[in-house]
């Protein structure tokens, strides 16, 4: 199934979205995706209305903001900008689908940055191109053949396919 | 990083906020929970459902064993992480005997090549060489095994061969082997083997529970109606590197003795000081790091049975196929 966070990764590595759209999740005592959570959870703390699921959306925040609604999401470095676009746009246009016009920001409390995430045509044609490429990676009978990247070292992969 | 905790002293055991308390007579323990990997309890120990929440909160097993040093059973939380595809594969891999019996003989040959290995390191003046050959001899047979039972058997004969060698491994003449006797062992190295066996057993389903891997879906033990088998078939292969090896170390360098042991009804179990050793020898173990040529880095003997769970999700998954892990 397509969700946020398979788009996210087909931008990085074809195998990790594979295995994240199959439920294989990574190793949840990896000290990267424990420091990850950690930051999820901490951040923005205050802040009244925090995440929301929807099929294949795990939102981090959502708020108003004068009259604007904005659906933020929270990255622990601005890495992977690429793909956490792709995933804001995905969540855009699934809320845009239930009626709920949205702009996205990505939000680096560590960095102190907040990108601003809008969903017009080109936007649209952007996702669509990469939901098309996602399913097609996706829909494979087995796991993409592993390949080493300097990705590697901080994902929380590494031992399952290195091992 | 995450440590076991091992449980000796009698007392309660409870969730105090975010933490856990052990309350014993000689006062209370504080253990933070983010640095709890599993708990093992040796002693008597009186806990509540709360704590059990919690242990499932934080995804914690817990493994109990009686007054003796024997297994009894674990607390395994729910599923933390689950995904249909694996299961399914994993089944599948059961139900179709073809591939049953080849990951089966996997986990026979990985635990005769380590075995083998083992006899290497004492093979002074070549003096097992002819019982490392009948051992190649019964891995080369491995391949014409049509069926488990015939593994297992394989198996048996070629694992008694390593028993004999025991005695000469063992240097104290206090140590014999004889025969391979369980529930309850009857002698000290019996006594030995159980309980460092029940250790391993514990601590790979400890790891399989940080997997997508059901751990009631073995391959190699299945018949035996338990409720746990797969951590008994990846325990094969790392019995002979890390039990066998820790009590070949035990026994020549003198930290445990024949005194350690004390006759119980119908069989012989270990003294507290001697598990207490025993366990810390263990989790040492299981903390020394080996080069590991993929990764390129430094890993635990401890990530290493966990990347062997792994190794076994990318076999079902038909990504990889299954090699043991020789040491």
């Amino acid at each position: 199934m397509i969700t946020g966070s398979v788009l996210l990764s087909s931008t990085v590595c074809d195998r990790e979205a594979w295995l994240i759209a199959h439920q294989i999740e990574p190793d949840q005592f990896n000290p990267f995706i424990e420091i990850g959570r950690l930051i999820h959870t901490e951040s923005y703390k205050n802040n009244q209305i925090r995440e929301i699921s929807l099929p294949g959306m795990k939102i981090d925040m959502i708020y108003e903001q004068g009259q604007m609604v904005i659906v933020g999401e929270i990255k622990k470095s601005s890495k992977f900008l690429k793909g956490a676009r792709l995933q804001l746009l995905y969540y855009l246009n699934e809320i845009k689908k239930r009626q709920v016009q949205a702009v996205g920001k990505i939000l680096i409390p560590k960095e102190k940055k907040q990108i601003t995430v809008v969903l017009d045509e080109q936007s649209i044609d952007e996702l669509n191109q990469a939901i098309k490429n996602a399913e097609k990676i996706i829909s494979l009978p087995r796991p993409p053949q592993r390949k080493k990247s300097s990705f590697c070292s901080k994902c929380g992969y590494e031992e399952f396919c290195w091992s | 990083m995450a440590e076991p905790i091992y449980i000796f002293s009698d007392g309660i055991l409870r969730r105090k906020e975010n933490t856990i308390v052990l309350e014993t007579s000689e006062g209370k323990r504080h253990i933070p929970v983010e640095n709890v990997a599993e708990i093992k309890i040796f002693s008597e120990v009186d806990l509540n459902k709360r704590l059990l929440e919690f242990l499932t909160e934080k995804n914690i097993s817990v493994h109990f064993f009686n007054h003796f040093g024997y297994y009894i059973g674990s607390y395994y939380p729910r599923e933390f992480l689950n995904s249909g595809l694996v299961i399914l594969k994993q089944a599948e891999n059961y139900l179709n005997e073809k591939k049953r019996l080849f990951l089966a003989k996997m986990f026979v040959e990985g635990a005769l090549l380590n075995i083998i290995n083992n006899l290497k390191n004492y093979n002074e003046n070549y003096r097992f060489s002819d019982k490392i050959r009948i051992i190649k001899e019964h891995v080369d047979k491995l391949t014409m095994c049509y069926d488990v039972e015939q593994l297992m058997a394989l198996e048996g004969n070629a694992r008694e061969v390593y028993y004999n060698c025991f005695d000469e491994i063992i240097k104290s003449n206090d140590f014999t082997f004889n025969s391979r006797t369980k529930r309850p062992p009857e002698n000290e190295l019996n006594a030995l083997i159980s309980f460092g066996n029940s250790l391993l057993y514990t601590t790979v389903l400890s790891e399989i529970y940080k997997t997508h891997l059901d751990p009631r879906i073995g391959y190699l033990h299945s018949t035996n109606n338990r409720r746990f088998t797969l951590n008994l078939d990846i325990a094969e292969i790392f019995k002979p590197i890390i039990v066998d090896r820790l009590i070949f170390t035990l026994i020549n360098r003198r930290q445990i003795k024949t005194s350690d042991f004390h006759q119980i009804s119908g069989g012989i179990s270990m003294k507290e000081n001697a598990k207490k050793l025993f366990v810390q020898s263990f989790e040492e173990r299981l903390k020394d790091t080996i080069q590991h040529k993929q990764l390129k880095r430094q890993v635990s003997y401890r990530s290493l049975i966990r990347m062997e769970i792994y190794k076994i999700e990318k076999h079902i998954l038909e990504d990889q196929e299954y090699e043991p892990y020789i040491g």
